[in-house]
C-alpha cells in the first residue's frame, strides 16, 4: 500500500512535471513589471504622435504628467489648431479644455473609447490611470520562448476584468524576457478577432531606464490606419506637484 | 318573379319600424367597414408621411457606405454635380442637402452624445417639417452662424433654454477634434425620440467648419409628391448618377433608410385585416339576428301563405328578395352614411390627443390622423355587407320554407 501511494505520488509528479512546466516567475510579474518599467509612480513624457490614414496624415505634440493610479493631465502643443488643449483625469472623471471656446467639459465614460484626436488610440490608451495588472488576468498564451523581432520572449494573454473599463476582448503580449520590455502587443475584440497591433522598437536609455521609444499601432479595422507614438524626452519617478492636476492648472494655458 | 318581388318590397313597409331597424343595423356595421378601412389607410399614410418629411425625405443620397458607417470620411465630395441631377428628378417636390456626424455636445459636467446636422436653413424648411416642430425660440436662418436648434428632450437632459450656449465636439475630417461654442436659438419638438433627444441643427456653414468639411456634404435628401412615385424617382437617380459615373454613392429609399417603418406599416396592414374580419363578423351576427328574428316572427304568416298553396321554393325567394331589398335600402343610407363620416374625417383629422403618450412610439408629429377612403376599400365594404345580407338570410329561408302549415298557425 505504501509502494503504491509513493508510486502514485512519483507517477503525478513526474507526469505533472512535464505537462506543466512552470517558468520560475508568475505571469502576474512580468506584466505588472512591464507595466512599472512604462509607467514608473509617476512619469512626465514629451510625445509626438503622428496619424497616418489613407486621407490625412497629421502629427500631434504634447506634454503629459501622471501620478499613481488616480491622476493623469496631458496638454496639446500643436498643431496650432489644437495648441492649448487640455485633458484632465482624476480617478473615472475625464476633463477637456479648450482654449479657443473657453471652456472644460467633462467627457462621459462612453466617450472614452472613441478615437483620441483621430489616431488609433482611444482616449482610454492616452489618458490612462488603471495599469494592466488591474484591469487584466494574466496568464501564459503559451510556454517555452518565442523569438520575436529577435528577441526571447514571453508570450502573455490578458483577459479584461468583469469591473474593467476595457474596450478589447483579449489582449496577448510579447514581453523580453531578460527585461520585460514589451515588444509586441495584440489587440482582439470582443468577437476574437485580431483588430490592433502594436509593436516596440528604438529602445533608449531615456530619463533614469531604457524604454522603448517608439510604440507603432496598425490599425486592422481600417486599412492604412498607422498611429505611432515617439517618446521624445521622459522622466520618471519625478513626484510631480499636485497642482498639476487641478481644474484650475487645466485652464491655466 | 315580379309578384315575389313586389310582395317582398311590400312585406318591408308594412312592417315599416322592423325594417328601418334591420336596415339601420346592416347600415351601422357598413359604415364601420368604410371608416376603419379609411381611418388605418390614412393612418398607414400620415405615419409614411410623417417620418418622411420629419426629417428624412423619400430618397437619400450618399457616399457608399455611409448610412450604416455614419463614417465622417464617407463624404459626396462634389455635391454641385449630384445636384445638378437631383434638380431634374421626375416628380420632384424638395431635396435638402445635409451634413451628417455625431458628435458630443456638452456644458459644463453635462453631456449628451448628438446627431449633427448641418442644413440649408431654407431648404431644409422646405423639404421637412422641422421649421413647424419649433416649440421656443426660433427656427435657423441663412445669417444664424453660431446658432443651434435643438430637440426638447436635449434641452431637459441638459438643462438649457433659448440663449444659452452649449459645446459641440467631434471628429473632424482632417483628424482634429471639431469643436465650438453655439448659442441655442430655438428648441423644436417633433415627437420622435431619436430627433427630440439626440439631435441638433445648424446652419450648414458652422458644419462645415466643424466638420472640417469645405464644401463637402454627407447627404442630399429628397422629397416626392407622392410616394407611389419614389421607385420611378429613385431609378431615375441611380441611371442618371451611373451616366455620371458617379458611381460611388448611394441611392436609398424610406424603406431602405428606415426598415422598421416598412415593418410598422405591414404590421398596421395585418392589423387593419383582423380588426376588419372582427367588425366582418360582429356586423354579420348582428344582420343574421335581425332577419332572423323578423322571419321567425312570422312564421304564422308564412303558414297561411302555404295553406293557401304557395309553393316552399316560393317563399324561399320571397325572403331571400326581401333580406336582398333590404340589404340594398342599408347599402344606400350605409354607404353614403360611411362616405360623409369618412370625409369629415378626411378633412378635420381625428384627434387622437387621448391616445398621444401611446402614439409618440410610432413618432406621429400631430396626434391628428386624416383617414383615407380608398374606392378599393369603399367597393369592398358594399361586397362584404350585401353578400352577408343575403347569406345569413338562406337558412331563416329554408326554415320558413320547410314549416307545415298547421303547426306554422299554431306556432305563436
Amino acid at each position: 500500500m505504501k509502494l503504491a501511494i509513493a508510486s502514485f505520488i512519483i507517477i503525478f509528479f513526474t507526469i505533472t512535471g512535464f505537462s506543466f512546466p512552470t517558468f520560475a516567475i508568475d505571469p502576474k510579474t512580468v506584466v505588472t513589471e512591464m507595466d512599472e518599467l512604462l509607467r514608473g509612480d509617476s512619469n512626465y513624457m514629451l510625445i509626438t504622435m503622428e496619424v497616418i490614414s489613407p486621407q490625412f496624415d497629421r502629427s500631434v505634440k504634447m506634454e503629459s504628467w501622471s501620478l499613481g493610479k488616480t491622476k493623469s493631465f496631458v496638454r496639446i502643443l500643436s498643431p496650432p489648431k489644437d495648441e492649448g488643449m487640455g485633458y484632465l483625469k482624476l480617478k473615472n472623471n475625464l476633463w477637456m479644455y479648450m482654449p479657443d471656446v473657453e471652456e472644460t467639459i467633462k467627457i462621459p465614460p462612453s466617450m472614452m473609447l472613441e478615437p483620441f484626436m483621430g489616431s488609433d488610440f482611444t482616449y482610454d490608451d492616452i489618458i490612462k490611470e488603471s495599469s494592466m495588472p488591474d484591469d487584466y488576468y494574466i496568464d501564459w498564451a503559451g510556454l517555452g520562448s518565442y523569438s520575436v523581432s529577435g528577441y526571447d520572449c514571453y508570450a502573455l494573454e490578458l483577459t479584461p476584468k468583469p469591473d474593467a473599463d476595457v474596450v478589447w476582448g483579449k489582449m496577448r503580449c510579447w514581453v523580453r524576457k531578460s527585461d520585460y520590455m514589451p515588444i509586441y502587443w495584440e489587440y482582439y475584440d470582443e468577437d476574437d478577432y485580431l483588430v490592433r497591433i502594436m509593436e516596440f522598437s528604438e529602445f533608449k536609455y531615456i530619463g533614469d531606464r531604457t524604454i522603448p521609444a517608439k510604440w507603432k499601432m496598425e490599425n486592422r479595422e481600417e486599412e492604412g490606419h498607422i498611429t505611432t507614438i515617439y517618446i521624445d524626452k521622459a522622466q520618471f519617478n519625478i513626484s510631480p506637484d499636485e497642482s498639476i492636476f487641478t481644474q484650475q492648472n487645466l485652464e491655466d494655458y | 318573379m315580379g309578384v315575389f318581388l313586389r310582395l317582398a318590397w311590400r312585406n318591408l313597409w308594412r312592417h315599416r319600424r322592423r325594417t328601418i331597424i334591420s336596415a339601420s343595423a346592416i347600415a351601422f356595421g357598413l359604415v364601420c367597414i368604410i371608416f376603419f378601412h379609411a381611418f388605418i389607410t390614412g393612418f398607414n399614410e400620415s405615419y409614411i408621411e410623417n417620418a418622411v418629411r420629419v426629417f428624412m425625405g423619400h430618397i437619400q443620397i450618399h457616399h457608399q457606405g455611409f448610412q450604416e458607417s455614419m463614417n465622417i470620411d464617407d463624404y459626396i465630395a462634389d455635391p454641385q454635380a449630384v445636384l445638378g441631377i437631383v434638380s431634374q428628378t421626375p416628380h420632384l417636390q424638395a431635396y435638402t442637402t445635409r451634413i451628417k456626424g455625431y458628435g458630443l455636445t456638452a456644458i459644463g459636467d453635462k453631456s449628451s452624445g448628438v446627431l449633427i446636422l448641418g442644413v440649408v436653413p431654407e431648404e431644409e424648411a422646405q423639404a421637412t417639417f422641422i421649421e413647424e416642430c419649433m416649440v421656443e425660440g426660433k427656427y435657423l436662418s441663412a445669417d444664424s452662424i453660431g446658432t443651434i436648434i435643438i430637440g426638447k428632450g436635449l434641452a431637459d437632459n441638459l438643462q438649457v433654454k433659448v440663449g444659452d450656449s452649449l459645446i459641440i465636439i467631434t471628429n473632424a475630417l482632417d483628424r482634429t477634434t471639431g469643436r465650438g461654442r453655439y448659442t441655442v436659438r430655438g428648441i423644436f419638438r417633433t415627437n420622435y425620440s431619436e430627433l427630440d433627444r439626440g439631435a441638433v441643427f445648424m446652419n450648414i456653414a458652422d458644419a462645415q467648419t466643424l466638420f472640417a468639411y469645405d464644401d463637402k456634404v454627407s447627404e442630399i435628401a429628397l422629397l416626392v409628391d407622392d410616394s407611389q412615385n419614389v421607385p420611378q424617382a429613385k431609378r431615375f437617380l441611380i441611371e442618371q448618377l451611373a451616366q455620371e459615373r458617379l458611381t460611388q454613392l448611394e441611392v436609398l429609399d424610406w424603406t431602405e433608410i428606415a426598415p422598421q417603418m416598412q415593418q410598422m406599416v405591414e404590421f398596421m396592414e395585418i392589423f387593419l385585416e383582423i380588426l376588419l374580419a372582427i367588425i366582418i363578423l360582429a356586423a354579420f351576427f348582428g344582420i343574421f339576428n335581425t332577419i332572423l328574428m323578423s322571419i321567425l316572427g312570422r312564421m304564422r304568416e308564412f303558414g297561411i301563405m302555404k295553406a293557401m298553396g304557395t309553393r316552399p321554393s316560393q317563399i324561399f325567394r320571397l325572403i331571400i328578395y326581401e333580406s336582398s331589398l333590404l340589404g340594398l335600402i342599408a347599402l344606400a343610407v350605409g354607404a353614403g352614411l360611411g362616405y360623409l363620416v369618412t370625409v369629415l374625417a378626411n378633412i378635420n383629422g381625428l384627434d387622437l390627443a387621448f391616445f398621444a403618450e401611446g402614439f409618440e412610439a410610432f413618432g406621429a408629429i400631430t396626434t391628428i390622423v386624416y383617414a383615407k377612403l380608398t374606392l378599393d376599400g369603399f367597393i369592398f365594404a358594399l361586397v362584404v355587407v350585401i353578400t352577408t345580407t343575403v347569406l345569413v338570410a338562406i337558412y331563416p329561408a329554408i326554415k320558413a320554407a320547410r314549416i307545415k302549415p298547421l303547426e306554422a298557425i299554431r306556432y305563436i
